[in-house]
């Protein structure tokens, strides 16, 4: 439909609302993620460090028998287990630390040795030994000192005496774990919210650009031609938006330019067929006379008496060419027959009479109505001779057992014909049909009398070919005469 | 006392419930002493010996397990157990109020050696002196290879046992004083060769985490005693049952689970020497 090229214009709506659409769903989508996963964070964190605190202080309360009867390795049994429980993947360490500040028992024995100060551990631990070391043991540890998350708990005897401490001390990595696991979840959240979203919000662009790109399109193509009323309305859609209305108006629009067209066309038709008509009109007369002079000069020759008979041929001969093109001449003024009779229902039937022999020839059964039921204003014969005109051509471009139909009907104060055949389509510019002697057919005056038949009438016709239908429309006003 | 109580549930957590085989509602019972010191927790093993000495006894058996020598030996003269398997030295402090049943013969000798062992991770300890200032771990205050054997070797070393190391303890139990040091909790740490030949057999895992960098000489193996006032009847029934132990397969079969030959009825002098080595080791004051 469009190039490539076309279709990543980033100067085009096409392009640039499906994708402010989309960019706008990520953003969103993204925000919301971002406060979750910081908000987890910050849970995580806490949840770890209540649990830490939680796990400390039952560590403590567990290890009071331990610490009453010098039991190291159950202390260190007690320890391991409270880390175990702790994190799964990433322990933390348990310290137990005795009334000086020594190490009783420890998860890691090898780095917390036992009867060592906290502080012989070496790194971060220098600052945490030192830090408790100042500290009353129901002090919890503030985060700045250490990297881990720590919490102290005293080991109290049943009458309060304080006998130990015990640290427990998750490293980060306790809440990333953590974090890890509160954080899939809304990953894949955020990504089922985005392959949900995205496709709408890219429909959605598409359905403001669309309309907004075609008329574009459409109102580009203005200067050139005028676009096809009914594809607009295919590609154009109704709605009640400030689009429907903007492409209710274009439509609008150009089927008023479509319309001052086909007003200027017939325009341009009509004017040529008047000065087609004034021209043969004023041939003709010029004919006439020196014609008339000519005829009658013959005629009084023969009542005066035949000379010899070569003379007599050639005047003859004469004649007979005067005659033929009187009969043109007269063809082309179509002077109607002074007939005053109106037009009557047994027209149209004598009609249908005449034509039965061609009729039968093409074995066609005519589509026939007529409406008249009495007398109307209107002199029979011009009528009569443009229904037979209309008709034979019908009859003669409609297929073997072809259709054809005439309708007649007075409607209100006028006559509407209509005649109607298959077959081939017409291959003529309709502007210039009535035209005489039309593609230098000798014998093309049928349309062009008829045509002018029913200008002096007053009556209006039209015709249309197309999609193997060939129509003439005829309005003929009541109360016209030649 | 309470925390005693609440230890025994926190015991009963930590390792695997034992779970008792007890006849509790017959009379007459045989209730016999088996403390974790020794031994451990080889439940199977227990009950396997249980259940042999239900069919050869003639009355049913019934284990107990008290947490320490001391425990065992104050359930003796209490009247609350017949029969317990204790440390040697625990035996030769307590002769008054005892007897000996039989003892049991590790690599055809009714004796043990004490072990001193350290951690596989400290290579540069090569001898008892090395030690000194680290952790140690004791196995119970009434056991001669897991206590009084190196505290009389660091006496022979012009040390003071109390304060030679840095840091000691008493892991109630030889199996914990391997795992102790194959941990690292404590530097070295002191068992009987019997326990760490089973534990090199059956936990090589643990035993390649520790070396023996000493040996004593043999001491008087732990032996199976009763109380004092027990019916000779009952003494003779049962150690009878134990020193034909080795002649039936099923007998046999057990015994090798213990990595024992068997059991002697073994001279009460047997044990002078450790009770010698605790004149030398806890003098009177």
């Amino acid at each position: 439909m469009w190039p490539l090229k076309n279709r990543l214009d980033m100067s085009s709506f096409r392009v640039r609302i499906p994708l402010l659409m989309m960019v706008t769903i990520i953003i969103a989508t993204l925000a919301t993620t971002s406060v979750l996963t910081l908000r987890s964070y910050a849970e995580s964190r806490e949840e770890s460090a209540v649990f830490a605190d939680a796990q400390a202080r039952a560590v403590a309360v567990n290890l009071l028998p331990a610490y009453l009867e010098d039991d190291v390795w159950l202390a260190y049994e007690i320890a391991g287990l409270a880390a175990s429980r702790l994190g799964q993947e990433v322990q933390p360490q348990v310290i137990a630390l005795d009334r000086r500040g020594l190490v009783f028992a420890a998860t890691d024995p090898l780095r917390f040795k036992l009867g060592t100060p906290l502080s012989q551990a070496g790194g971060e631990w220098r600052n945490v030994g030192d830090w408790l070391a100042t500290q009353g043991a129901l002090m919890p540890v503030p985060p700045d000192i250490s990297p881990f998350l720590l919490a102290a708990m005293p080991v109290m005897s049943e009458d309060g005496d304080i006998l130990g401490r015990v640290i427990v001390a998750a490293p980060q990595a306790i809440y990333w774990e953590r974090f890890a696991r509160h954080l899939a979840p809304i990953l894949l959240a955020t990504l089922a919210i985005l392959g949900m979203l995205l496709p709408i919000g890219w429909y959605l662009g598409n359905r403001i650009s669309t309309p907004l790109v075609r008329m574009a399109t459409r109102m580009a193509q203005v200067g050139r031609e005028i676009p096809d009323a009914e594809q607009l309305q295919r590609e154009l859609p109704d709605s009640d938006d400030e689009l429907g209305r903007l492409s209710l108006q274009f439509r609008k629009m150009i089927m008023e330019l479509q319309e001052k067209h086909a007003l200027e066309r017939s325009m341009i038709s009509s004017e040529r067929l008047a000065a087609v008509g004034r021209l043969t009109a004023g041939i003709a007369h010029e004919i006439n006379n020196p014609l008339g002079g000519m005829l009658n000069a013959l005629n009084t020759h023969k009542k005066l008496g035949i000379t010899d008979a070569r003379t007599e041929k050639t005047l003859s001969l004469l004649e007979r060419g005067l005659l033929q093109i009187r009969q043109t001449v007269s063809a082309l003024l179509v002077e109607a027959k002074i007939d005053k009779r109106m037009l009557g229902p047994q027209d149209i039937d004598d009609v249908l009479t005449l034509l039965a022999p061609q009729l039968a020839a093409k074995q066609i059964k005519p589509d026939w109505y007529s409406n008249l039921l009495s007398d109307v204003n209107l002199p029979a014969a011009p009528v009569r001779q443009v229904l037979i005109n209309l008709l034979l051509n019908a009859v003669k471009a409609a297929s073997l057992r072809g259709e054809v139909s005439c309708h007649v009907e007075a409607i209100g104060p006028a006559l509407y014909i209509t005649v109607c055949n298959d077959g081939a389509t017409l291959p003529l510019l309709l502007e210039r049909l009535f035209e005489p002697f039309r593609d230098n057919e000798s014998t093309g005056l049928g349309l062009w009398i008829t045509y002018q038949i029913v200008r002096q009438l007053g009556g209006q016709i039209s015709a249309f070919s197309d999609g193997g239908i060939t129509q003439f429309d005829l309005t003929i006003p009541f109360g016209a005469s030649l | 006392m309470n925390f005693k109580t609440r230890r025994r549930v926190l015991g009963a957590l930590l390792a695997a419930p034992w779970i008792f085989k007890a006849h509790a509602a017959e009379s007459n019972v045989i209730r016999i002493g088996i403390s974790p010191v020794f031994l451990g927790d080889q439940v199977l093993l227990l009950d396997a010996l249980h259940d042999y000495l239900n069919q050869r006894l003639q009355m049913p058996a019934q284990f107990f397990r008290p947490g320490s020598y001391a425990v065992a030996v104050n359930m003796l003269m209490q009247n609350q157990l017949d029969f317990a398997w204790i440390g040697g030295y625990a035996y030769a402090l307590n002769r008054r109020h005892l007897n000996l049943v039989v003892t049991p013969q590790y690599q055809n000798e009714p004796r043990c050696r004490s072990c001193i062992i350290v951690g596989a991770h400290l290579p540069q300890i090569k001898r008892l002196a090395d030690l000194k200032g680290g952790t140690f771990a004791y196995d119970d205050p009434l056991s001669d290879s897991g206590f009084l054997i190196p505290r009389a070797e660091i006496l022979d070393l012009k040390e003071n046992p109390d304060t030679f190391f840095r840091r000691s303890f008493f892991a109630r139990a030889q199996h914990k004083v391997a795992d102790a040091v194959s941990v690292g909790l404590a530097d070295g740490g002191a068992v009987a060769d019997y326990l760490w030949g089973t534990l090199v057999k059956k936990q090589p895992k643990i035993a390649e985490k520790a070396r023996v960098i000493w040996r004593s000489k043999p001491y008087a193996f732990p032996p199976i005693v009763a109380r004092r006032n027990l019916a000779d009847r009952q003494v003779q029934m049962f150690r009878s049952v134990l020193l034909r132990m080795n002649t039936d397969v099923a007998g046999r079969h057990l015994l090798g689970q213990f990595d024992l030959n068997g059991f002697v009825h073994a001279n009460d002098g047997l044990y002078d020497e450790t009770a010698q080595l605790h004149q030398r080791v806890m003098p009177i004051k």
